[in-house]
């Protein structure tokens, strides 16, 4: 059977022989040879800044609600020496079990916070981030593509995923899959033993997000693929010793990934998720995308002119296809995936804009002569020197700068009420926003405070998910659910259905409210709960002051 | 004769379809409609809308009337079930001639057009059904079909588009979908003169100018420029919701934009026009998934055409290689015999029947309407509540003026370009159970309600001192009131 040679350089078609020529030339005005030539040329100059420039929109102070439970996971496992096995935080599922899949990640939280609060965690997240684009732009270069259709879709690429980035946890797994699919294709093409280095990192993986099982499912499709590829006779294949290599490296991730302090269950746990019907519907962030935001139309530009160029060129490698197909399939599930999206099939839209390019360029540019070095390097030391003072200054500065108790968090997070029952110190059972319970829980756990919900949905449970939903949609038995799970206080944003209810029903009572928040207390248990007085707001530079003096439509969400 | 037995494939995939585009009123926007045709039917168009307490912001348009006399006037006749079977037809016909759109010459075999207008049919079957969007989409397949013969060289054809305008104006607003098609037709093609281009540019500017003969004259166009531009309308319909791809038949969709792309990747025997068409209508579906159905109407052909010229173009391919080898063991497959045709056909027909009759029989469509919308509520309404406001949620406020078309007790109902962007925020002041909610139901002077049992709006009223009158247990609808106190849904009798 004959063995395709090394196709390094190839785009290899899978239309029939009718179809035009699925080999891309080698760029005309490909990169010459040194590094500092490639850097300083046009090409490089401009690569360059777009590589730093993409750092803008992956970096932002903390929005994801669910860090707060992991942060303060995180310290409770450090203070205890081991896991937690039941939960701690909520008054409702004491008795569920607790897998903690991103226990290491959430040691990781405490001790960077312990370190410098919140500003380590943040520069980490981005550089994290950060990486990810970077493994995706390499292994977008596996196919020499013109700088102009590199920069292009690393630019396209970001935009589309800007709903998804932030510092959160969900990036380790982001920047993993690119670093998984980065390694694998380099196998494919190049074999030798680099890949090796995937077990110790399923390894750690497994131990920092359960989104370790997306990089084993990206590796299993371009297996498959490859497979199939075989099968068929497809040109373009990867050389058959090495689809075998894939498959025993696969099977050796897969075996790593059990090596997890919650034990080989740990594999199975992401499943859960998946096939809950209450969490897909419930957590916004797994609903399919709405097409009427505008951050969300930039993925829909994407993957039309992804499904155009491959409909025009007619030529894709079938391990490709199949990653564009799974990654599309699930960006249109949920929205988080768009990530996915963007780590699979960024570098297919930029092989085939580039291959579109070469097609339409009906003759090779000229190649300049370079200027002399030294004003390259000058050139170069400058644009980057500028793009990176702005990116500090202007993003990450700001972002590690946002301290907790600031306007930017008190607009989304229920700050002044946790610091309003921060001074009550009997431990109360706070029925909360599901978004709004990892929060919560990192504030005023440590007083013995218990909420109803937070963000780990699985540990939660189907059961208790519904019976959140009923309350937070006001169905007819919100009031029972509420008086059977014992609840003292419901702690609610202004402005949500419940709480616009609940200030008409005569059994509650109102006993706090700024302008984010407002908690009830049963009327015939008021007094007995001993709850603190409801403050005034009035000191001069006091983030709640400023929160209830702020028009709701002069709040900015810029970090600092 | 030998039309029908070129194309009796596909012939028969439109009668198979039947099953999925003859549907009871599934729609809740058929309530009203069939009301304003009565309406019309009795006083003539009227200036502003007529049911509803509410004051709509914008005048009655009318865009629809010719559909709802129509509809009207088949109900009247022959019932609900007649009004699903002409329906179904309509859809099934449109689906076809999508089909029949292809020329002759790109014309794949029979199977292939049967496989896509059946999969079409599967992906478009939750928006068809009663209502007048089938109208547009059988105007565009006619339109699909007028381009194709323009393209063959027919100018005569062309003069097919005004009065397909002309009626389609009076029937569904989407005729401006079928003139952009027209539009992106002329831009995309190449034909074989300046003449023949000229031409279908002047029929398609006749047919622009003859939508302007319409009730609304040239309202229509800025009715329609109001509902395309309301930024509430997706808040509050969720037909105008992206796609939610969790559902099932949403992922049908989502199968068939990956079959036709796949296709069209592997084969070269693509045109530009049919896939810049079905590209945009894509992309109008990812911002609403009405526009599913629009979809599904124009990938049909594409996905027939290029499916089997990508099924022929790589089965060489296939056959190189392990799979092709595995094959030649098993040796040569037989074709079925003669006979197998016909009874597969026999069967498929009465399967279609037996899928059918049993949905437009009266009691099916009595019982249909007593499980899907509050008949039993409207009935305890109409004998207890006469001449009071109903609030009620939009999706039912079409239904309710079915019921109560004089006296101006409803609601708000789906006709969200007539009420304007006013009266949805104050609908979902309500709805949405926002701060100002209880004051709004006090200045509209609302003291009796017709809801889901389900509902927030129950939870909320309670709270408020309103009780339970009475429980549709077939609906899943309760009817309450101010005035009869309580405080609680338990002890509710039911409605019947």
């Amino acid at each position: 059977m004959p063995v395709p040679a090394d196709n390094d350089r190839d785009v290899i078609s899978t239309a029939p022989a009718a179809a035009p020529t699925s080999t891309a030339p080698p760029h005309a005005d490909g990169p010459p040879g040194s590094l500092i030539d490639r850097l300083t040329s046009p090409g490089g100059l401009f690569l360059s800044a777009v590589m730093l420039a993409v750092a803008f929109p992956l970096t932002s102070a903390i929005r994801d609600p669910d860090f707060w439970w992991h942060l303060r996971s995180g310290q409770l496992i450090m203070q205890t020496g081991g896991l937690l096995h039941t939960d701690p935080f909520t008054y409702t599922a004491t008795g569920h079990a607790w897998t903690m899949h991103e226990w290491l990640t959430e040691v990781l939280f405490a001790g960077l916070y312990r370190a410098g609060g919140l500003a380590p965690i943040v520069a980490l997240l981005s550089v994290v981030s950060w990486l990810g684009v970077v493994c995706i732009f390499l292994r977008a270069r596996f196919d020499r593509p013109g700088p102009f259709a590199l920069g292009g879709g690393m630019v396209l690429a970001v935009i589309a995923g800007y709903p998804i980035w932030g510092p959160r946890a969900q990036m380790i797994t982001f920047a993993l899959a690119c670093l998984t699919l980065l390694l694998t294709e380099r196998h494919l093409r190049r074999g030798g033993r680099l890949s090796l280095v995937l077990i110790p990192v399923f390894l750690v993986w497994s131990n920092l997000h359960s989104g370790f099982l997306i990089g084993l499912g990206f590796m299993g499709v371009v297996l498959v693929a490859e497979a199939l590829a075989h099968l068929l006779k497809l040109p373009g294949r990867a050389p058959a010793a090495r689809v075998r290599s894939l498959g025993l490296l696969l099977i050796g991730c897969f075996l790593v990934s059990a090596i997890n302090l919650n034990g080989p269950a740990i594999i199975l746990y992401p499943f859960a998720t998946q096939g809950s019907a209450a969490q897909q519907s419930l957590i916004l962030e797994w609903h399919s995308p709405d097409f009427h935001d505008w951050s969300v139309r930039c993925f829909g530009l994407m993957l039309l002119s992804l499904a155009a160029l491959i409909v025009v060129n007619r030529s894709i490698r079938l391990r490709d296809a199949a990653l564009v197909l799974a990654t599309v399939v699930l960006s249109l599930q949920s929205i988080r995936h768009v990530a996915l999206f963007v780590a699979a099939s960024t570098p297919v839209w930029i092989t085939q804009a580039d291959l579109l390019m070469s097609r339409r360029r009906s003759r090779p540019r000229r190649q300049r002569p370079l200027p002399p070095v030294q004003m390259r390097l000058v050139a170069w030391a400058l644009l980057c020197g500028a793009v990176m003072v702005v990116y500090l200054g202007a993003r990450l500065v700001p972002a590690m700068r946002t301290r907790e108790d600031s306007l930017f968090y008190a607009q989304d997070f229920p700050v002044c009420a946790a610091r309003w029952l921060a001074a009550d110190r009997q431990p109360l059972r706070i029925f909360d926003q599901y978004g709004e319970g990892g929060y919560l829980a990192d504030k005023l756990s440590g007083q013995g405070d218990r909420v109803y919900i937070f963000g780990d949905a699985a540990l939660m449970g189907d059961d208790l998910l519904i019976s959140y939903g009923d309350v937070e949609s006001v169905r007819p038995e919100w009031d029972r659910i509420l008086r059977d799970a014992g609840t003292d206080l419901v702690l609610f944003d202004t402005n949500t259905p419940l709480a616009s209810v609940m200030v008409h029903a005569t059994d509650w009572v109102v006993v706090y409210t700024d302008p984010h928040s407002i908690a009830f207390a049963p009327r015939e248990r008021a007094s007995a709960l001993g709850l603190p007085p409801q403050p005034t707001y009035s000191s001069a530079g006091d983030t709640c002051t400023a929160l209830v003096d702020t028009p709701a439509s002069q709040l900015t969400q810029e970090p600092g | 004769m030998s039309w029908l037995r070129r194309n009796r494939w596909v012939l028969g995939a439109a009668v198979v379809s039947l099953v999925l585009t003859v549907q009871p009123f599934r729609d809740s926007d058929v309530w009203w409609h069939l009301a304003m045709g009565h309406y019309i039917l009795a006083h003539g168009i009227p200036a502003v809308e007529p049911f509803s307490f509410l004051h709509a912001s914008n005048p009655w348009v009318g865009q629809q009337w010719l559909y709802e006399v129509g509809l009207a006037r088949v109900v009247d006749v022959g019932g609900a079930g007649l009004a699903s079977v002409l329906m179904g037809l309509v859809a099934s016909t449109a689906l076809l001639l999508a089909l029949l759109s292809i020329p002759e010459q790109r014309r794949p075999s029979g199977p292939w057009m049967a496989a896509a207008l059946l999969l079409s049919a599967l992906v478009a079957a939750q928006l068809l059904g009663v209502r007048g969007q089938v109208f547009s989409l059988l105007g565009i397949a006619l339109v699909l079909n007028v381009l194709t013969r323009w393209r063959a060289g027919s100018t005569r054809v062309l003069l097919a588009l005004p009065p397909l305008f002309v009626v389609w104006a009076n029937l569904h607003a989407g005729f401006v979908i079928g003139l952009a098609v027209a539009v992106v037709g002329l831009a995309m093609s190449r034909p074989a003169t300046r003449r023949h281009r000229l031409l279908l540019g002047a029929a398609i500017v006749a047919a622009g100018v003859l939508t302007l003969v319409n009730p609304a004259g040239p309202g229509l166009w800025s009715y329609v420029a109001r509902a395309f531009s309301n930024s509430t309308l997706s808040s509050v319909v969720i037909e105008w919701q992206s796609p939610d791809f969790h559902d099932n038949w949403l992922r049908l969709f989502e199968l068939e934009a990956i079959l036709l792309v796949t296709a069209w990747a592997l084969t070269g025997r693509r045109e530009l026009l049919g896939m810049v068409v079905a590209a945009l209508a894509f992309a109008a579906a990812l911002e609403a998934q009405r526009n599913v159905s629009l979809f599904a109407v124009v990938a049909a052909p594409e996905l027939a055409v290029c499916g089997a010229a990508a099924w022929a173009a790589n089965r060489d391919r296939l056959a190189r290689g392990r799979l092709g080898s595995l094959r030649a063991r098993r040796g040569p497959r037989r074709g079925p015999p003669g006979w197998f045709g016909a009874a597969v056909l026999g069967v498929l027909v009465a399967g279609t029947a037996g899928g059918v009759v049993p949905q437009i029989t009266a009691a099916a469509s009595n019982h249909f309407e007593a499980t899907h919308e509050p008949a039993a509520a409207a009935t305890f309404a109409a004998a207890r509540l006469a001449g009071h406001r109903l609030y009620t949620i939009d999706t039912w406020g079409g239904y309710l003026a079915s019921r109560f078309p004089t006296g101006r007790v409803v609601y708000l109902y789906d006709e969200t370009g007539v009420f304007g962007d006013a009266a949805l925020q104050q609908y979902l002041d309500i709805h949405d159970l926002r701060p100002d909610w209880a004051q709004v139901i006090a200045t509209e002077q609302i003291d009796d309600a017709i809801l889901p049992a389900t509902a927030q709006e129950v939870s909320a009223l309670l709270t408020l001192g309103w009780g339970v009158d009475c429980r549709d247990a077939l609906s899943g609808s309760v009817v309450m009131s101010a005035t009869s106190g309580g405080g609680t849904t338990d002890p509710a009798p039911p409605c019947a």
